[in-house]
């Protein structure tokens, strides 16, 4: 059976495994409480690295490069091979500049003057900067490293673009995706939820959600406990057809009727990044995803240009209580739905995270 | 899966740097073993059998704690005494790393501020011998038996404990206690001693999920629909001599070799864009500085040199030696290159298989001074120090007190000095290549050459093979 050109533009799927299916621990609150009390203890070198900036390695490399034997006058080109911003990279630059002028060194443009070259490059690990100044016979060198995470952590997230989320359902038993469909405009009043072997819809009404059906998933799409993963998507054209990726399968159901769930084998992959868009957030497409460091850590969404590099620091982003297992477009293309397992409970959890913008 | 390297050990401590083998073995390692720690694409470093680390301001003495409730794929639990003698074998002379009640702790007499980088990398893997003395690790896979041509028994038994010569199939199955999960697919078969060229086909011909390539079959695979995936370039081909100058005349010949050189040709023309030049040892991507390093190819002052040398030296009236190890199609194909170069230059050299080298008539070794060789290396860890350090040590290089500096200025001094004594003639630098099946899923390998396997997923559109599932009867992801 054929499925729906388009659907949804897609949010993406978590970094996690959805594989990695365990059960949750469950840790007690007050060993939590301990934790975070003991976290806000100064110990040794951890808070000293946190207040490295990169501003703080260009102001090294600019003392460096004042040391090394160089003329009054300099011209300063500066090149950015690295993943910063323009913004971020001139900015630098300023900080590097202002640095040099303090130590007498005239910075020049469009004049005679010998090349000061800083290059920012990098690598696996590090922001690499090195400031070249010539020499007799050559030219002498100064570098400086900076831990590439530190590019993150300086870049402010925009203060117009931030993300909300909402606690719309939870549960125990294992949901692969979940989906808050709407027949019109904020009517969200539907959430399909997939679970290992079917697709289960509710309705809300007086501020509960009630099981209005259960469409079993036909045979053949049985899949372990353990490695499940599947994703549901909304179709543009047709609000009421929900698709389902399934490892190696589609399927396509009507879930405002008994119509039951048919699949096809397909070869369309579950995407790891999809788009968010909203109108009130200018003519940019956002990619949505998370940001898991450890599986049975708690997560952050992130929400990134999608015109920029793949690891440009986020426009904005949102913790959340655990690994997002994986995450649906929403009918307006400026919300999302999300599914978390929530590392304090164990429990799924489903999210409704909405983009918006605070002009 | 299919790889072109015939034989594996996955011990660890027996691989050697710089070697394609290391490569080949780390690849298969991260199959069955965890580090304590990886770093992503972003270049963060993330939690695996550590979950936390801290260090001093000198960043001499680092302590880890390790996750708990891990289990050895033979159901014992992870203790920090695993970890210690795991890596203390692996550690730089000085370096000692000792077990605290949830951790370990590493004490390093000079600055180790790339500790991270090091513990992430090359062959850090945690890891123990049972009795029978095979290696059980913590990771998605255990190697599940290992058959050769010779059909031998203690096949299995080598291959686990490090050594296995002989062993052509490998099977590694999916390990239920790991700690991060199991694996979508349920089995990884491994065919080693694949002919790139063959391996190509099998992909194509839906045998083989995934196959390592050479440049030229890589070359290959994208006129074709197989997907290619191509690493950063990992392995650094140059021209190196046995020792440093002894003569002015000597080091009149290594210039006037290096002038001559063209590496940008030879990385854009005969191997079609698919290497990049190389300056230095440590290539741009892992050090961030090799542009500095001058590439500077001048014809007219090659000339010059070669002009100047006594008539009796190598190059001049008989041939400088260029050795080639082994059988090596790419090594042959700069090598000749080389000699072209050269001889614009009015440079003579001869390329020597090893082998035929050591068979000269009167039955001695050529003189060192009449001799180069051209070498391949395989970075294999992220931290450049280490890079730098396992090359220099191989290559018998002065190396200073305290070792190759972590500090990146006087890191750079250091290599940059090492270069300018012309005993390493870098050319280019080259990727690893792989042909990857329609149906492999999630593949997401990081630039440096992990192919993280466990995340690696077939469509099941097809029966298929390699990255076979483990039975093809009950393919990955669905009931039995």
């Amino acid at each position: 059976m054929a499925c729906p050109a388009t659907f949804w533009r897609d949010v993406l799927n978590s970094r996690f495994s959805p594989v990695n299916d365990q059960p949750a621990r469950r840790i007690p609150f007050l060993a939590y409480t301990i934790a975070f009390i003991v976290s806000l203890v100064p110990v040794g070198d951890s808070i000293f690295a946190q207040s490295e900036t990169l501003e703080d390695c260009v102001e090294r490399l600019a003392r460096k490069a004042v040391a090394l034997p160089h003329e009054r006058r300099m011209s300063l080109v500066w090149t950015n091979h690295a993943a910063l911003s323009e913004q971020r990279a001139e900015n630098l630059r300023a900080v590097f500049a202002a640095r040099l002028e303090g130590a007498q060194v005239r910075l020049v443009q469009g004049e005679a003057a010998p090349a000061l070259l800083v290059s920012i490059e990098q690598t696996p690990s590090q922001i690499v900067f090195t400031a070249t100044v010539p020499a007799e016979g050559g030219t002498n060198v100064a570098i400086e490293e900076a831990a590439r995470p530190l590019v993150a952590r300086d870049a402010r997230p925009s203060n117009v673009l931030r993300l909300e989320k909402e606690l719309r359902w939870q549960q125990e038993a294992k949901i692969l995706s979940a989906v808050l469909p709407a027949m019109s405009a904020g009517d969200e009043t539907t959430m399909i939820v997939l679970v290992e072997d079917a697709l289960v819809i509710y309705s809300e009404e007086q501020g509960a959600w009630n099981l209005r059906t259960t469409k079993p998933l036909p045979p053949g799409t049985s899949q372990r406990q353990r490695s499940a993963r599947g994703q549901l998507l909304i179709a543009d054209e047709t609000v009421s057809q929900v698709g389902i990726l399934l490892p190696g399968r589609r399927c396509e159901t009507n879930w405002t009727d008994d119509s039951p769930v048919v699949c096809s084998v397909t070869t369309a992959e579950m995407h790891p990044a999809r788009l968010l868009a909203a109108s009130a957030c200018g003519t940019h497409a956002w990619w949505l995803r998370s940001d898991g460091a450890d599986w049975t850590s708690e997560d952050r969404l992130t929400l990134r240009n999608s015109v920029a590099p793949s690891d440009s620091p986020p426009a904005a982003e949102l913790n959340v209580p655990g690994p997002v297992f994986s995450i649906s477009a929403g009918p307006d293309g400026g919300s999302a739905t999300a599914v978390v397992r929530n590392v304090v409970t164990g429990n799924y959890e489903v999210y409704r995270v909405a983009l918006s913008c605070a002009n | 899966m299919e790889l072109r390297a015939s034989s594996i050990t996955l011990n660890p401590r027996r691989w050697k740097p710089g070697s394609q083998e290391f490569a080949t073995n780390e690849r298969l390692a991260e199959l069955i073993f965890d580090r304590l720690v990886a770093l992503d694409d972003y270049g963060r470093f993330q939690p695996q059998l550590a979950t936390e680390w801290s260090r001093d301001s000198s960043a001499k003495r680092w302590q880890f704690t390790l996750r708990q409730g891990v289990k050895f794929s033979d159901g014992t639990l992870l203790a920090p005494g695993d970890v210690v003698a795991a890596l203390q074998p692996l550690l730089a002379t000085g370096v000692q790393i000792s077990a605290t009640p949830n951790g370990v702790t590493i004490q390093s007499p000079n600055p180790a501020s790339d500790l991270l980088e090091l513990l992430a990398s090359g062959s850090h893997f945690i890891y123990r011998s049972d009795e029978q003395g095979n290696l059980l690790g913590t990771g998605p896979f255990v190697l599940e038996n290992s058959t050769s041509n010779s059909a031998s028994p203690r096949a299995e038994k080598s291959a686990a404990d490090g050594a296995a010569p002989q062993a052509q199939h490998l099977r590694f199955r999916f390990n239920e206690l790991c700690w991060s999960g199991q694996p979508y697919v349920d089995a990884v078969d491994v065919t080693l001693g694949v002919p790139p060229l063959r391996a190509l086909l099998d992909v194509q011909l839906g045998k083989a999920d995934l196959a390592e390539l050479s440049e030229d079959t890589a070359r290959r695979a994208q006129q074709s629909n197989v997907k290619l995936w191509t690493s950063l370039p990992l392995t650094l081909y140059a021209v190196k001599f046995p020792a440093p100058p002894k003569s002015a005349n000597d080091r009149k010949l290594r210039e006037a070799l290096s002038l001559s050189l063209d590496r940008n040709a030879l990385a854009r023309v005969l191997l079609q864009k698919q290497a990049e030049a190389a300056s230095s040892f440590l290539p741009q991507w892992l050090s961030g500085y090799a542009f500095l390093f001058d590439m500077e190819s001048n014809l007219e002052r090659a000339k010059e040199l070669r002009a100047s040398l006594t008539a009796s030296s190598p190059g001049a009236a008989q041939p400088l030696h260029l050795i080639l190890d082994g059988n090596n199609d790419l090594s042959k194909l700069i090598a000749e290159r080389v000699v072209v170069n050269a001889r614009a230059a009015g440079l003579t050299l001869q390329i020597v298989l090893r082998t035929a080298a050591h068979a000269s008539s009167d039955g001695t070794f050529a003189k060192p001074e009449s001799e180069a060789q051209l070498v391949s290396w395989r970075y294999t860890s992220l931290s450049p120090r280490e890079a730098l350090d396992g090359f220099a040590l191989s290559s018998r290089w002065e190396i200073p007190p305290g070792g190759v500096p972590a500090d990146a200025d006087a890191r750079y001094a250091w290599e940059k000095h090492m270069m300018e004594g012309k005993n390493l003639l870098p050319l280019v630098g080259v990727p690893d290549f792989a042909a990857l099946s329609s149906r492999v899923r999630n593949w997401s390998p990081s630039a440096w050459g992990d192919w993280h396997l466990a995340d690696v997923w077939l469509d099941q559109g097809d029966s298929g093979t390699i990255l076979r599932e483990a039975g093809a009867k009950t393919p990955p992801g669905t009931k039995p």
